[in-house]
Parts: structure tokens; sequence; C-alpha cells
């Protein structure tokens, strides 16, 4: 029997879609009170978006498939009630804004689904309002969803879901596509509804930290089960399972591993916020944070020892329509060998940058060259024979029915011989551990994947530089680890990188060098660790340096640290 | 780089105020009056009537010249070759071998070129003045389904990406050593596929997912579907219907005791 304090009972869940025999879900069983908050991660392919999926009744109703089990939302078993009638009470919110945003404005997206409905105007008009105010959209009402930035996007996503007043809101990785700032909105957004419309909140989601603030419990998928349930507390000590499924924890949890690991106390240390790993290691670490120690010099990461120049960028002036200008007075001068992190926030200029550097954009004002030579007069074809591009989606490039053939697309454009573009394949699909996938359709494939895909199909072109446009967004830790590993073995082997991306860690990891742009300028550049160690300009342009460089920052250890092992290894050599 | 493919140009205005209904009945009369009419007078009147209209709703010279230049192949193309075709008539003004060039034929020439120069600038008219959805609304509100009304709301909507996804596709491929402008005319039309396999592949993948995120918001309920801000007949629009259908009535009894 269903328990009338659950907002959510499933019981013996199993799903399979109707163009598998394999099944996705493997006996769910999941309870969810009214209120509460759980977050759910897992790696790509554990079956997160399909158990949302079955939440408002869409699987098994539309998306038929063969499902077992009972799923109770609300006292509403979802086989017996009609998908618009389940969904008053479970309100979605998908990935994509461009997918699940159609409408031509933001009060006829909020309006849709009570409108639906059969609600009297009236009536729609306070839902609307409310909504709006919720989210904090109120003054974009009449907006084109073209005019929105990806963080307020999402904002309309949720509201458009809050505007049919559901008891339960399920977000299937809402900010996985957005930018720092955007993510803050949404987070921010989603804390209030816990905490002031009491609403019950499931959400998948990657982002650990914010995991560990936000939820009150956790549920961990991998392959079609759920293998860890419980408070933020007690999962994320669970380190070693979460890293051997290939999820992130939040920096502070690993450094309570560890210090439990080194150090053997009776009361293990568990943090699960920045502010709580500061006070308990103020507390019971006085001499770290007496500020009287002499900080350890590290060395950064092996620096290329070439001085040439791979792409040289010379007062870069660019608009996009007269009088709007986009990059604003750039001088850049990347050498050949670095591995270079372009990090800031969406619209401050990052991709049109990089867009320069194989001639996709020309300069309104000022000059890029690449190998020392001028880019002016080469096309875009003729330029892919030394600066590759990885493209954001791989869905962008995608065409071939076979992996092989992806691969071999741009060296048979570039008239490379039937026998060496057959040893570039092979070399490219070895670099990205795709060797098994060779006749597998490319777009049957998983994100991760087909990334992978697209990065080998750069490489089998042979570029010097490569330019690589967010490749980790929305694909796990470990998947990012497995991309961002291949790329780092190309650089070994001497080509140039160029990464743009939004995550502080696969930057504090990878790059040797960092440039932070912001409104069209170049706001920091130099080592990786220069950059973080100076919070306070990273803050104007809302960017923060990884948790454990904060944490070091704010105990007043080494503003340089990087790592958690580097955080560490400093506890000991002073002495904790 | 925002892509503006809807001609709306958002103006305060009469003509930009009038219910959506009336502008649709407006425009399907004048299409009317300009396949019925044949007497360039009667289609001189008209045309003055729908320049008239756009001049009220404050549409600037460049919208003007935008419309105009759209059609002016066109209404050149017809009027030159028209009394190539048209052979009868008198006086004949001039003969060359099978070339007969009549009076007559030059003005039925100039007439056809003014009947498309009408219905372009009533459908010009109509899109300039009425943001998409609330024409939507409009064509709901006289009968379309909604499901199509629907579908044709969300098509008009995803143009702009679509081109956004097709530009996008185009850099993609041209960074991967692609030629998109080499080769003769089959070579580059075959190039195109390496762009419309990935367009193919992305429009399948984003249709599934609006169709969940429609469905997720109670898409399709059997209850009677309600409208938070309907349209409403104000005073001023049935008497703009009124004089149009008089007006139009007008046009059709001239042309039928005046010959027109």
């Amino acid at each position: 029997m269903s328990n009338d304090q659950n907002a959510i009972d499933i019981k013996q869940l199993t799903y399979s879609y109707p163009t598998s025999t394999q099944p996705v879900l493997k006996g769910i069983d999941l309870s969810v009170r009214k209120g509460e908050f759980l977050s759910i991660m897992g790696p790509t392919g554990a079956g997160k978006s399909t158990l949302c999926l079955t939440l408002n009744g869409i699987i098994p109703q539309s998306l038929s498939g063969t499902m077992q089990g009972t799923v109770v939302v609300d006292g509403m078993n979802t086989t017996t009630y009609g998908v618009h009638q389940l969904t008053s009470k479970v309100g979605m919110v998908f990935q994509e804004p461009e997918s699940q945003l159609f409408a031509m404005n933001v009060q006829e997206e909020l309006s849709f689904g009570p409108e639906n409905l059969g609600v009297p105007p009236d009536e729609i008009r306070r839902r609307v309002d409310w909504a709006l105010k919720v989210v904090r959209m109120e003054q974009f009402r009449m907006r084109s969803p073209f005019r929105l930035s990806g963080g307020q996007k999402q904002r309309v996503a949720i509201a458009a879901a809050l505007s049919m007043y559901p008891n339960i809101l399920v977000l299937d990785e809402p900010t996985a596509g957005l930018d720092p700032i955007g993510k803050m909105e949404v987070f921010s957004v989603v804390h209030d509804l816990k905490n002031m419309q009491n609403m019950t909140v499931i959400m998948v989601e990657h982002e650990s930290e914010e995991i560990a603030r936000f939820s009150d419990r956790i549920a961990v998928m991998n392959d079609g089960k759920i293998v860890l349930l419980g408070s933020p507390r007690n999962v994320f000590s669970e380190t070693e399972t979460l890293t051997k499924i290939g999820l992130s924890v939040p920096q502070v949890c690993e450094l309570a591993k560890k210090m439990n690991d080194g150090f053997r106390r009776e009361k293990p240390y568990s943090f699960m916020t920045l502010q709580e790993a500061e006070d308990v290691i103020k507390k019971d670490f006085p001499r770290l944070s007496s500020g009287k120690f002499a900080a350890p010099n590290r060395p950064s990461p092996a620096t290329p020892t070439s001085n040439d120049a791979a792409v040289q960028v010379e007062g870069l002036h660019f608009e996009y329509d007269k009088g709007v200008e986009v990059l604003r007075g750039i001088d850049l001068t990347i050498r050949k060998g670095e591995f270079v992190a372009i990090i800031g926030q969406n619209g401050s200029g990052k991709t049109t940058l990089v867009k320069h550097f194989n001639g996709l954009l020309r300069p309104t004002n000022g000059r890029i060259l690449v190998n020392a030579a001028e880019t002016a007069q080469k096309t875009v074809a003729q330029l892919s024979r030394t600066v590759g591009y990885l493209f954001q989606n791989p869905d962008h490039q995608i065409f071939s029915t076979t992996v092989e053939d992806e691969i071999a697309f741009g060296p048979k454009n570039l008239g490379v011989g039937r026998d060496e573009i057959e040893k570039r394949v092979a070399e490219a699909l070895k670099l990205v551990g795709l060797e098994d996938y060779r006749k597998v359709p490319p777009s049957t494939l998983g994100l991760g994947q087909r990334r992978k895909v697209t990065l080998a199909a750069i490489v089998a072109m042979k570029p010097d530089v490569m330019v690589l446009d967010e490749p980790t967004t929305g694909i796990d830790w470990n998947g990012s680890l497995q991309l961002m590993d291949s790329v780092t073995e190309l650089n070994k082997q001497g080509h140039t990188i160029v990464t743009i991306t939004h995550s502080m860690r696969v930057v504090a990891q990878y790059a040797h060098r960092t440039v932070v742009l912001a409104n069209g300028k170049v706001i920091l550049d130099g080592p990786t660790r220069e950059v973080f160690a100076q919070p306070e300009i990273l803050k104007t342009t809302f960017l923060a340096p990884p948790q454990i460089t904060c944490l070091a920052q704010d105990l007043g250890l080494d503003p340089k640290t990087l790592s958690v092992d580097e955080f560490y290894s400093t506890m000991k050599e002073l002495g904790a | 780089m925002s892509m503006r493919y809807d001609l709306y140009i958002e103006r305060e205005s009469p003509i930009h105020r009038l219910d959506p209904r009336v502008k649709l009945i407006g425009v399907a009369l004048g299409m009317i009056a300009a396949v019925l009419l044949t007497n360039i007078i009667a289609q001189l009147i008209l045309y003055g009537f729908i320049i008239t209209v756009l001049l009220i709703a404050r549409v600037t010279w460049e919208k003007f010249w935008f419309a105009f230049r759209t059609i002016l192949p066109v209404s050149v193309m017809i009027t030159l070759l028209w009394p190539l075709f048209y052979r009868g008539g008198h006086p004949v003004l001039f003969s060359w071998g099978p070339i007969i060039i009549s009076l007559p034929s030059i003005l039925a020439g100039i007439s056809a070129a003014l009947r498309i120069n009408i219905m372009a600038f009533s459908a010009f008219t109509l899109l300039y003045t009425t943001p998409q959805g609330t024409l939507v609304r409009g064509m709901v509100r006289l009968g379309l389904p909604y499901e199509y009304g629907l579908s044709l709301a969300i098509a008009l909507r995803y143009i702009p990406t679509f081109g956004g996804i097709i530009l996008m596709i185009m850099d993609a491929q041209k960074s991967r050593g692609l030629e998109l402008d080499k080769g003769n005319f089959l070579r580059k039309t075959l190039k195109y596929v390496y762009v419309m396999a990935p367009v193919v592949i992305s429009a399948l993948r984003m249709a599934d997912q609006l169709s969940l995120a429609i469905e997720s918001r109670a898409y399709g309920a059997p209850v009677k579907r309600t409208y938070l801000t309907d349209l409403k007949m104000r005073l001023t629009d049935g008497v703009v219907l009124a004089l149009l259908v008089v007006g139009f009535a007008g046009l059709i009894a001239g042309k039928l005791v005046f010959s027109l």
C-alpha cells in the first residue's frame, strides 16, 4: 500500500524501451516523502532520464515498451491515470532549453499547460503571475525565447511546469548546458522552491557540490539500479563506490576521505560544504590557519619548451552587427605545444575568439597568424590542415553510417591517400578507445561517445592546433576524464590545445595556462595556478576557482593549490 | 547574431491594433478582388487602398522597398512576356513575323502584374502588422483546428533555430576540410548532403524531445481548451470589417454593372 506521507512510491520497477530487449530500469524501489529534495546521480546510460519519464506516465503510456512494477505519484497510479491528469501533479523540466520552449513568448509558454487543462483565463493569469514571480522573470513576460540567456530559458521552463500547479517537480539535468551564472540562477530558484513553496523536488544533476548543499537525500544510479541511497553525508562518504562508477564527489569530501585514511582519528571527518570544511579544519588544526607558515613553492605544470607562436592574435576587434562589438581589442599569443583553457561567461566572446583561429570568422580589425602565416587569404578548408575545431554539439557534424567513415571524412577532404587514411583512422580510434565501434552508426551512440567520435574525426586530420569548444559539457565526470585524457595524450604528442570550458575542475586538472575573458576582453592570462590565485578578479565575472583552491585560500594556505592531493600534502608538510 | 525571419514590424498603429481575424478576412477579400478585377482603374484603386493601409501602419520606406523588390522580377517578367503570348486585339502597335503586339495585350500585361502586386502587398500588410502568434490565433478562431494552428506556430518558431543550426553545421563541415563552394553545380549540390544529413538527425532528436515537453504540459487533454488572451472584436474592428465588406461588394458590383 502506498503511504500518505509519500509523494512518490516506486515498487519493483523494470522497464525496457520498445526498440530493445535489454531493460533500462532493473527493479527500482524508491519512495520520496512529500516536500523532500531528492537528487539523482549516475553515469550516462544509468537510466536516470528514463526514471524521470516514468514519473508523469509518459512511460509507459506514450513510449510503450515493457514495464513491470508500479509507480504511484500523489496517490495516483501512473498506468491508470492519463498523462494529462498526471501533469498537474508532476511538472517536468528537461535539459535542453531549445527543445522545450516552443512558444513565441514567455507568457504563451507559461499559459500553454493550464490552457490545455481548460483552466479559466482569470485563474491562468494568476498562475502565470505567480510562476513568473517564483523564477524572478516578471519583467520578461512578453520576451521571445530568442532573446533570453540559457539560465533565463531554464527558469522559464521551470515556470512553465509550475503554472500547472504541480506538487512534484522533476528536473532532468536542468543546468547541464549552462554557464556558471546560468547554473547559479537555476540552483537558486530550485532552492527557493524547496524552502518557500514546499515542493517535492527530484533533480538529476552532475554538479556534486550543489547536490551536497541542497539535497535531503541522494539516489545514485548505475546500470538501471539504485546502488546508493541516503543523506548527502552518507552517500558522499562512499567515495570509492562513486569513483568506481565514474562520478565526481565534492572536493571537500575527497579531502575528508584522505584525512581519515591518513590521520586515523576515532571520529572520522566528514565535510559537505566549503564552510563546514573550513570551520572544522580551523578548529582541529589551529597551526594551519595561524598564517605563520612558508607556502611550499609548487612548480607550474610542465610548460612547452618552444617559444614559437602557434596562434598569434593581434589587436583583434570583431562585431557581428555594425556597432555591436563582441571582441574589443584582444592580443594573445598561444605557443606551440601549450594546453590553454579559455574561460568566461557566455557572451564574453570565447567562441567568437576561437572561431577566428580557423577562419570561420574574420576580424573587423586586427589580424590572426597561424604558424606565423596570416590567415586572411586562406579559406576555412585550407586552414583545417593546421587548425582542427571540435564543435560543442557532435550532432552538428555527424552524418556517416559508420564510425570509421565519419573519421575518414576529414582526411579524404584533405586528399590524403587511402592507406594513410586507414592508418590514421585506426590511430584515432585507438586514441579515444572506440576500436570496437568501427562499424557502428555513430548517431546511435551516447553523447559522450559521439563526442569521442568527433574528436577522433579531427585527430585524423592531424592539425597542429586543436580548438575544443566545451568538450565536456553534458557528459558525466568519467566521460569527461576519458576525453580530456585523450586530449592530454595529443598534447604530449606535440599538438597545441585550446579549449573553452565551464568546468573549473577540468581547467585545474589539465590546462597549463588559462585565459579569462569578460565583455570581449582578456582580464586574466597566465599559468592556471596564477590565474586561480586571483579570486577577486575572477569574482568580477562570476567565476570561482575549484572548491579545494577556495578552501586553501580561505584558510590562508597556499593560494595556488590546485588539487586535493596538493592540499593534503600541504597539511602534512606543515605538520598537521 | 540574432536572425529574424518574421516580417512583423513592432509599431503602434490602428492597423496593428486591428483584430487579426478582420485582417485575415480583409486579405482574403483583397485576394479575391485581385483575381476577379480585370480593369486597370479598379485595380489601381485597390492597390492605392492597400498602400494607404501600409502608410497608416507607419511602415518605413525601407520595408516598402523590400516588399516591392521582392516581387519586382515577377512584375517585370509578366509585363514583358504577356504581350508576346497574348496576341489578339486592336489596335496593333507593332508586328514582326510571329510577334504581334497590340495595345490591349500591353494593358493585359500591366493588369496581370498589378494583380500579382495587389496579392503580394495584401500579404505583406498582414505580415508586417501582425505578430505570428496573433496571426495563428486568428486562424484558429476562424476555424482552423487547434492542432494545425499549434503545428504552424511551432514551425514558425523553429525557422530561426534551424537557420542557426544549418549555419553551424556548414561551419563544422568546413572546419573538416569540406570546400562547399568548389566544383560544378552538381558537385556543390552533392556536398550539401554532408550538411543536410546532420540537419535531419538534429531535427529528429529535437522533435523527440519537443514532443515529450509538449506532452508533459497536458497537450491533448480531453477537455475544452481555454485561452489566456482571447481575441475580442471591438466596435472599431466590427466597423472596419463592415467597411471592407462594403468596399469589396462595391468593387464587385462595379465589375458587374460597369464591367470594370
